[in-house]
């Protein structure tokens, strides 16, 4: 079994076509089980969305576990469109209820903003795995701009993004830019900080 | 085929973002991109590097996903092979009989059950007085002084029951939702019904402010709601919603995804759906109309049962005309650019806005343009018709007031960032509501009567797709103000 989203090398199928996710989602109706491609199929995109919104990989799978749970007792209901873009719609709602679970006696809006808290922009230069550099920096970006770019990193394009956050696929690509200049500019103050510190 | 330098900024980003993230092969206009840019997006590939899933919770978790389908499944085969079996005992386990363990218990609890239908007893004979035929009844259709839809009408053209306060108004009451309201509170029978972003469907009586009721129906509610036979419709993001108005217990669901909503007009046996607008159905005869979806479908449900009567699909921006009895296509109109404003239907005429700033008529016969006039900016802003004139709002935070015959401009007024919300005109007085002011004009030059100062506020997100107007009833202004609903009156 293989499990990866990201897209892979195109894969030598013998001239068979690879179902598209309307004809796994209409099998999965008719049988639960047959909706073991689609699982394959997304639990990365699905952990790697609820992962980068909770910083923390045990959130991180009990999130994506309700999102399963929650997609697989809903499925019947589906009835088209885009189907990783529904998923995450789920994803939206299960990790918000993680998270208030977690966090009982927490308002909304802190609900809203779920990752741990951040170092200074100079520190993010001192953390030792460079791994974690870019879930450091997200929280310095607005609310809208951190929605967006965690879907984007998550790998939706930006018209499925627009479909998630209910908003319009020209504000997603605004928001979208926005975003990428701010975090250009915190990549640039971690760049000098290190290289200060090397000096 | 445009050269990459021609694309938005933006358009050409994404596009790079699609080649890097997601190996789209061409088109990434990489070579028009500002190179410090391009670098940043291919650093924040090699940063983002989350692990997939472990691979043993995976595995696992699927595993726990079937035990639990197997599970359900074994429980209704064996329900259902006990129930064939035992017709009458599988009815009385279905009772809801408590474990009786403690002695005496039992005759407690029969005297509780007497208590408890003596209560219901003269719970009825109570409602039926309170209720009873040619008094106040919430199943009565509605009068005059309501506003059970949005934009007043099914054909939306904005008509407001009045009459406008006398003079200048103070504020009432401000009830508070803690969570976006995205547009405007319909009201009938004296309760205003509003929904927020947090899915809350709220019932506020309008004398006092309070609240009567709140229901959970569904995710987050971005339209209107619609009030007709005593009972409340509304879209969320999942779906589509019937609760009784008076108690607030949900009827039915039907399943609607989000994607592009619409705000249906309904005249003469005929729907007018544009692709993009807000989410507020229309309830006309018995039957609920509706849109979404992400491929913009078009729905008709029943609304004593939600049961779906027709679907139809649009293809692309624009106007579409359907029969109303069996969703067949009558016309459709394409426009370049989204229609987000309208359409208002009177006399046969369709007046609408689209996103590229131009405000259209349409002769609804003939599917032909009267006029067009472009007024700049993205029109998102409904029109309201009354009198000959079409009320708008533009870019710049004007309001415009164009003459319905020619599209020509009669007068316009800078009132402040309106470009959203669509102005309601009751008397001679148009009403609109900006971000810092109510403000009253004079329908007939745009003038200034007076003004209210309200302050703006957002919770949590900034407002994305506002599209309330102010709703003018028995001398009093409602409008949706940030996180609540403000009453102004004297």
């Amino acid at each position: 079994v293989q499990f990866g989203f990201r897209p892979q090398p195109p894969v030598e199928t013998g001239g068979k076509q690879v179902p598209d996710d309307g004809d796994l989602v209409a099998c999965a109706k008719l049988d639960p089980r047959a909706f073991e491609p689609l699982y394959l199929r997304y639990i990365d995109l699905v952990y790697g969305y609820c992962y980068r919104r909770l910083g923390c990989r045990e959130a991180a799978e009990d999130a994506t576990s309700l999102v399963f749970q929650r997609a697989l007792e809903a499925l019947p209901g589906f009835r088209g469109g885009i189907f990783r873009a529904w998923l995450l719609i789920i994803a939206q709602h299960a990790i918000t209820d993680t998270y208030r679970r977690a966090h009982p006696y927490e308002t909304l809006a802190s609900a809203e903003l779920v990752v741990d808290p951040a170092p200074a922009p100079e520190e993010i230069a001192l953390l030792a795995d460079e791994r974690r550099l870019l879930l450091a920096a997200l929280p310095f970006l607005s609310i809208d701009e951190r929605r967006v770019m965690e879907l984007r990193l998550s790998g939706l394009r930006s018209t499925e993004v627009a479909i998630v956050l209910e908003r319009s696929a020209d504000s997603v690509r605004q928001v979208q830019l926005r975003a990428t200049k701010h975090l250009q500019a915190l990549l640039r103050i971690n760049e000098s900080t290190k290289e200060a510190r090397n000096a | 085929m445009p050269e990459h330098g021609d694309l938005p900024i933006d358009l050409r980003l994404d596009r790079y973002y699609d080649e890097v993230f997601l190996g789209d092969p061409a088109g990434s206009g990489k070579d028009a991109l500002d190179p410090s840019l391009a670098a940043t997006v291919r650093r924040l590939r090699e940063l983002d590097a989350v692990e997939p899933a472990n691979p043993e919770f995976a595995s696992k978790l699927w595993k726990d996903l079937v035990l639990a389908q197997d599970t359900a499944i074994d429980n209704r085969a064996r329900e259902i092979s006990f129930a064939a079996a035992n017709p009458v005992q599988s009815r009385i386990r279905s009772l809801p009989w408590p474990d009786f363990k403690v002695p005496g218990e039992r005759r407690k609890w029969f005297v509780a059950q007497f208590a408890m239908a003596a209560l219901l007893v003269i719970t009825l004979v109570a409602s039926w007085f309170t209720f009873r035929p040619g008094q106040h009844n919430p199943g009565t259709p509605n009068s005059d002084s309501d506003m059970p839809m949005v934009y007043g009408n099914p054909a939306r053209t904005g008509v407001q029951p009045g009459p406008g306060p006398a003079g200048k108004p103070h504020l009432l009451w401000r009830f508070q939702t803690f969570a976006n309201i995205f547009d405007s509170a319909v009201i009938v029978n004296g309760v205003a019904y509003i929904g927020n972003t947090d899915g809350l469907l709220i019932a506020i009586d309008t004398k006092t402010g309070k609240e009567r009721w709140r229901a959970k129906p569904g995710a987050s509610l971005v339209g209107a709601a619609a009030v007709a036979g005593g009972t409340v419709y509304a879209q969320s993001s999942d779906g589509l919603f019937a609760v009784d108005a008076e108690t607030g217990v949900k009827l039915w669901d039907f399943t609607v995804y989000p994607g592009y909503d619409s705000t249906p007009v309904v005249v003469d046996g005929a729907v007018y759906m544009s692709t993009r607008n807000a989410g507020s159905p229309a309830v006309v005869d018995g039957v609920v109309y509706v849109g979404g979806d992400a491929d913009s479908t078009f729905y008709a449900v029943d609304a004593a049962t939600g049961a779906e009567l027709w679907q139809t699909k649009a293809t692309t921006n624009g106007l579409y005309a359907l029969d109303a009895a069996t969703g067949a296509m009558i016309w459709q109109f394409i426009t370049n650019s989204t229609v987000r404003s309208g359409p208002a239907v009177l006399d046969g005429t369709a007046y609408f806005g689209t996103k590229d700033g131009i405000v259209h008529a349409l002769d609804i016969a003939n599917v032909a343009e009267r006029w067009q006039v472009t007024i700049g900016g993205d029109v998102r802003s409904s029109p309201t018709v009354v009198d000959g004139t079409i009320y708008i709002g533009g870019p710049y935070g004007d309001l415009y007031a164009l003459d319905t015959a020619t599209g020509k401009e009669r007068w316009r007024s800078p009132i402040g960032n309106t470009d959203e919300a669509s102005p309601a005109v009751v008397d001679g007085i148009v009403y609109a509501g900006g971000n810092d002011a109510l403000r009253a004009l004079d329908a007939s030059n745009g003038q200034e009567l007076w003004n209210v100062f309200i302050s703006f506020e957002a919770y949590g997100f900034p407002r994305t797709e506002p599209d309330e107007g102010p709703v003018v009833v028995g001398g009093v202004v409602y409008l949706s103000e940030g996180t609540s609903l403000v009453a102004f009156g004297n």
